[in-house]
């Protein structure tokens, strides 16, 4: 559900203050070069003498009953030095931890690493083997007799959702219904969003439209593969080496899973080719710990792009249903949806946060969102970028689009009527804080882009798009060297590749000196305290409300030197422009002192200077956007060009523009890929049939345009710098944005994703008809 | 990424020490810029103990091309073909279709033989070795059955989708082989095989070129017409990177109004090439409604719909055939 605060969370509120370094574009991206050259050390690139390749194997079958796993032979292999299956792992009960933006279940994490009662899904791992090569590997993999009893399985939600669906799980009882159901079924849980009397605003409306949608699973698409290697030492410490976004948070995971006392786990977080949500839960890491310990070796696993798309975690596949009531002069009064969305293998999808998001951009009195979380025959969906929010976008920015047309408004100002602002209150609880929603509104009406003349067959769309900014446990630490430059300890993970720039930056400014003095690393599980998952776009908002504090903190220990030096008390000096200065004339005169200064002569006067913050931060300052796409459709092929891309955000503050538009212009790429091409394609034998990126089609760089961005900054107040996360609100709009687009060029609009030219095809000789008729 | 198994690849400078290595080496396979075979070998589809590389052959980089005809050596690669000035000046098709190939990097790589002989694809063969032996291999590999057309009855319907043939195609081009009993020039359109069994040919998606073992390609030709405009359309999901979903050549003449010879041929479709039959009887006379009309049946006729590739056959023949009808439409207003 929605992220709550807690009581002792911390929150620094926003200071107006004139800045020197935040907010502008440094010369310096420390991780660059190194990415660039191929020097950068992801997990893969890492080695350890004596190590040996894990392999998994994997379920072929969608859904069958294990009966039997004979793993002699493959023992017998030579150069096999470990073979494991479920017998290796204790098995868990139910017990639910939040990690990243959707919770998990340890009875289930321990099921979806290695296969126990059931396969769930093509690709389910039933054993792991560790050897002395690959070819060795994968030859004992062949040798393992693994005796299936093949069930009847599952894929599609509304299939899943049926009464007499082939059942998942025996033991699963809808939640959320009264009375709990005797029957088990697919639906794990049902939830539910309400606000006002949803019959009395559509009594209320001129014009209501209901309409459903769906959408297929797509992947996060990261480059780089799951990878980890894990060292777990005669002496019982068990050191990993992973691609991760939540070291701290893996950590706990191989501890509860193998049952391993946390403080004998280091878990180190290695470079990271992109994860998108998709490397928020443990995979390998745990298959690695544990081949390790039987062979007394250590071991490298690195998945096959055929294995990430099988294995790991893609979006739900949702099917929706959208009803939205306005009265004549477009003032929305009702908005009811229905989301079902697969959370695969096991319960746990995004629904939760995809429901508080429905209707969350608009101020809607009468509010009614049902969410249902159904199992099926996939893997377990991770989160993705706003998990679950661009699905719903879809479904509501269409109907709003009708609704427009409907009341004669253009689709801009029938959103600015009905936009929510500070105030509103949300269907989920809480009412919002200052937001930056009208702002982007405003920004895009006011856009050369919306003066772009169309031509034939072209059509100009818009959607937007709301998400939160997670909190959540965050640790930091900063040392002054002797030299005055600083190192700073993060806990959260460079998701972005702009991470440690932007910390850097912040404690640059808090300090008082040039962002190239600050370096930002990464620290192991030791070396700092809790960190959550780097998700909800919580790493620069969250990260740096830890840097601040941890460069408060430093700052006050210079102070406390300068005031040795000076022979006076620690209150009678100040912090001002990156040096110590008396506080007053009063104080006496001495010549201000730089960090550098102060640094070398720490030692003798108290030791290091050096900062720390160990928080939980609060949550706040969600973001919006808006975008402006156009496009045009071939009608012969079906086939839609993007012309034009304009996108419009609150970002709070923009700590380093030119990231915040990388972002934007990821967030959106991504968006386009999943609206256009992108989808998972199963054979009726329940198999995927186009695990790999020739056949799953991210666009390339010829598919999209430049993407135009613009920054609206209303401070988050929450904040010390009024950062707002920003990395998940570009992808939301973009189905929505592109559907509504395709309508206004050909006058037909597309419910059924992806936006594909057969499709798309398909969509115009159904409505040739009806067209032509007009 | 799965590891690839080991293999020896030599590097020979001369046509004939390749024949001699061939010889030496029965199951080895030559390699271009290996964008093609390297992917099926680290996919488990095949694992040749030797690859022999076509990448030193002087004698083989070389393109001619007059206002007559055109001759372009196997070991030439994409990115130079398509920017060939002459290249560009006579035969638009090729150029075209030599810029559409693939990706920059690949076409940096890719060689002319390998896009001639291209492997034929299919959603059930173009898959990791799990993937294959998860789904029961089939005929194209060492299974017994096609899972397109289990009815097929030992014929594979694997798709052609090499973009530089159809552009040769429509100037009667010729290939040059060198083997182990010497030199022989082939047409093209015998060279491909495999327009499965309705045509009587004895070919299909599996056995799609008529190459005897040990022989290599040395040089593709052309020869034009006077006259003739020419160009290539192609249709893909993604704009690079992209296989084919459906590849177009067009070459026409035009004579003030009247349309004075019209050639079409078409990749991505067939388990080979295609060169449509019966374009003459749609000349003559000026381009009309009736034209397309009978283009469009000449296309249901001749190009396949089989489920090969993840975009519906239907769909593939549909925009095959429109793109067709663009292309001849675009050719004859420029021929004004
Ligand atoms: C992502 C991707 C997209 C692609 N898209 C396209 C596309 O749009 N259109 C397209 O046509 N192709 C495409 N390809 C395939 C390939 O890149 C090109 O066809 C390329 O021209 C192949 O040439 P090569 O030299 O790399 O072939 P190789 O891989 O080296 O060889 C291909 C085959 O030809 C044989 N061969 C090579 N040279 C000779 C010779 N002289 N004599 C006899 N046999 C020979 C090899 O033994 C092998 O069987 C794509 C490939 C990839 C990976
Ligand atoms: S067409 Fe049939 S035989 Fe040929 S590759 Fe495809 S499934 Fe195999």
């Amino acid at each position: 559900m929605a992220p709550k605060p807690g009581s002792f969370s911390t929150s620094i509120p926003y200071e107006e203050k004139k800045l020197k370094i935040v907010g502008t574009e440094p010369a310096d991206r420390p991780d660059a070069v190194d990415k660039v050259t191929g020097r950068a050390r992801y997990a893969a690139d890492y080695n350890l003498p004596g190590q040996l390749i894990g392999k998994v194997l994997r379920s072929p079958h969608a859904h069958a009953r294990v009966l039997s796993i004979d793993t002699a032979a493959a023992e017998a292999v030579p150069g096999v030095k470990a073979v494991v299956t479920r017998d290796d792992f204790p098995d868990m009960a139910v017990e639910h931890a939040a990690s990243g933006e959707l919770m998990i279940n340890f009875k289930d994490v321990t099921r979806n690493m290695m296969a126990r009662e059931k396969v769930f899904y093509d690709g389910h791992p039933v054993a792991a083997v560790a050897a002395v090569s690959e070819s060795a590997a994968k030859k004992a993999l062949k040798l393992i007799k693994v005796e299936y009893e093949v069930l009847p399985h599952v894929i599609d939600v509304e299939a899943a959702m049926q009464s007499d669906a082939p059942i998942l799980h025996e033991d699963q009882f809808t939640k959320g219904v009264d009375p709990t159901p005797e029957k088990p079924s697919n639906i794990a849980t049902r939830i539910e969003s309400k606000l006002g009397d949803i019959e009395a605003g559509f009594d209320q409306a001129d014009l209501v439209i209901e309409r459903e949608f769906r959408t297929k699973p797509v992947h996060q698409g990261y480059i780089e593969p799951q990878a980890s290697i894990a060292n777990y030492t005669d002496g019982g410490q068990v050191e990993v080496w992973t691609s991760t976004q939540g070291h701290f948070v893996f950590r706990a995971q191989i501890a509860k899973l193998l049952q391993l006392d946390m403080s004998k786990i280091t878990v180190t977080a290695a470079e990271l080719g992109g994860g998108f949500g998709g490397k928020n839960n443990v995979y390998l890491e745990p298959l690695a710990v544990v081949l390790s310990r039987k062979s007394r070796r250590p071991v490298k696993m690195v998945m096959t792009r055929d294995e990430v798309f099988r294995a790991t975690g893609p979006t739900s596949g949702t099917h929706t249903k959208v009803k939205i009531g306005v009265t004549k002069d477009g003032r929305i009064t009702a908005g009811q949806a229905e989301l079902n969305y697969q959370s695969g293998a096991f319960a746990g999808s995004s629904v939760p946060m995809a429901a508080i998001t429905v209707f969350t951009r608009y101020d809607i009195e009468n509010v009614l969102v049902v969410g249902h979380d159904v199992t099926c025959n996939r893997p377990k969906v991770a989160a993705y970028r706003a998990p679950g929010a661009p699905m719903i976008a879809f479904g509501v920015e269409s109907v709003l689009d009708e609704l427009a047309e409907g009341v004669g408004m253009d689709p801009v100002s029938f959103r600015l009527k009905n936009a929510a602002r500070e105030g509103t209150q949300t269907h989920y609880g809480p009412k919002l804080g200052p937001i930056g929603f009208v702002e982007t509104l405003e920004s895009a009406q006011a856009h050369p882009h919306m003066q772009e003349k169309l031509g034939p067959n072209q059509g100009r769309g818009v959607a937007t798009g709301f998400w939160f900014t997670l909190g959540k446990e965050t640790s930091a630490t900063l040392n002054v060297g002797e030299d005055g430059t600083v190192n700073v300890i993060m806990g959260t993970v460079d998701v972005t590749g702009g991470g440690r720039s932007a910390l850097a930056m912040v404690v640059a400014e808090e300090l008082g000196i040039p962002t190239e003095k600050v370096r930002v690393k990464s620290g192991d599980t030791t070396a700092l305290g809790f960190n959550f998952m780097t998700a909800g776009s919580r790493g620069t908002a969250a990260g740096s409300m830890a840097t601040v504090k941890a460069s408060r903190d430093a700052i006050q220990k210079a102070c406390e030197v300068a005031a040795r030096i000076w022979e006076v008390e620690t209150e009678e000096v100040v912090w001002e422009d990156g040096h110590a200065r008396p506080a007053s004339t009063n104080v006496g005169d001495f010549e201000p002192l730089s960090l550098a200064d102060l640094a070398r002569r720490a030692g003798a006067l108290g030791g290091t200077i050096a900062g720390h913050a160990e928080l939980d931060v609060a949550m706040g300052g969600p973001g919006f956007g808006t975008h402006i796409v156009d496009v045009e459709v071939d009608r012969q092929t079906g086939a839609v060009k993007v012309l034009r891309y304009t996108l419009v955000q609150d970002a709070g503050k923009a700590v380093y523009p030119k990231f915040i538009e990388g972002q934007f212009q990821g967030g959106a790429v991504q968006g386009i890929g999943m609206a256009l091409n992108e989808e998972y394609i199963y054979s009726e034998k329940g198999t995927l049939e186009n695990p790999g990126f020739l056949d799953y089609r991210v666009p390339v760089a010829s598919d999209v345009p430049f993407i135009n961005t613009e920054i609206v900054e209303v401070p988050n107040p929450m904040h010390p710098y009024g950062i707002r996360g920003i990395g998940e609100v570009p992808i939301i709009p973009p189905i929505a944005a592109l559907s509504n687009a395709i309508y206004h060029a050909t006058g037909v609009r597309l419910r059924d994703h992806p936006l594909s030219p057969p499709k798309v095809l398909a969509a115009l000789d159904e409505a040739a008809p009806a067209i032509a008729a007009e | 990424m799965d590891a690839l198994p080991e293999f020896q690849v030599l590097h020979p400078t001369t046509v004939d020490e390749v024949v001699a290595a061939r010889k030496e080496h029965p199951h080895s396979r030559m390699i271009g810029g290996g964008t093609d075979l390297l992917v099926n070998i680290r996919r488990g589809i095949e694992a040749p103990p030797v690859l022999i590389d076509t990448g030193d052959l002087q004698e083989l980089k070389t393109v001619e091309a007059t206002a007559d005809s055109i001759t372009v050596g196997a070991s030439v690669r994409l990115t130079e073909l398509a920017q060939h000035a002459d290249v560009q000046a006579h035969y638009p098709v090729i150029a075209e279709a030599a810029e559409s190939i693939a990706g920059p990097t690949h076409r940096n790589m890719g060689t002319v033989g390998g896009n001639i002989c291209l492997d034929t694809r299919c959603i059930f063969y173009n898959q990791s070795e799990w993937w294959r032996t998860t789904n029961d291999d089939c005929l194209k590999t060492t299974g017994s059955m096609c899972h397109v057309a289990p009815k097929s009855d030992g014929v594979c319907f694997a798709t052609f989708s090499g973009d530089l043939a159809p552009g040769f195609l429509l100037f009667d081009g010729e290939i040059d082989l060198i083997g182990p009993d010497g030199r022989r020039t082939v047409a093209l359109q015998d060279f491909y095989t495999g327009y499965a069994r309705q045509d009587g040919s004895t070919g299909d998606g599996k056995n799609y070129m008529a190459i005897q073992p040990g022989e290599m390609v040395l040089r593709v030709r052309g020869k034009n017409t006077p006259g003739l405009l020419t160009a290539y359309d192609k249709v893909r999901i993604r704009r690079s990177i992209e296989y084919p979903v459906a590849g177009c050549a067009v070459a026409l003449k035009r004579d003030g109004d009247t349309l004075s010879d019209l050639r079409v041929a078409f990749t991505g479709t067939n388990p080979r090439p295609v060169r449509l039959d019966g374009t003459e009887a749609l000349t003559g006379g000026p381009l009309t409604e009736e034209t397309f009309t009978a283009l469009d049946d000449l296309c249901k006729d001749q190009l396949m719909s089989m489920k090969t590739t993840f975009t519906p056959g239907h769909y593939r023949r549909r925009v095959a055939t429109q793109m067709a009808k663009r292309l001849v439409q675009r050719l004859f207003d420029e021929g004004a």
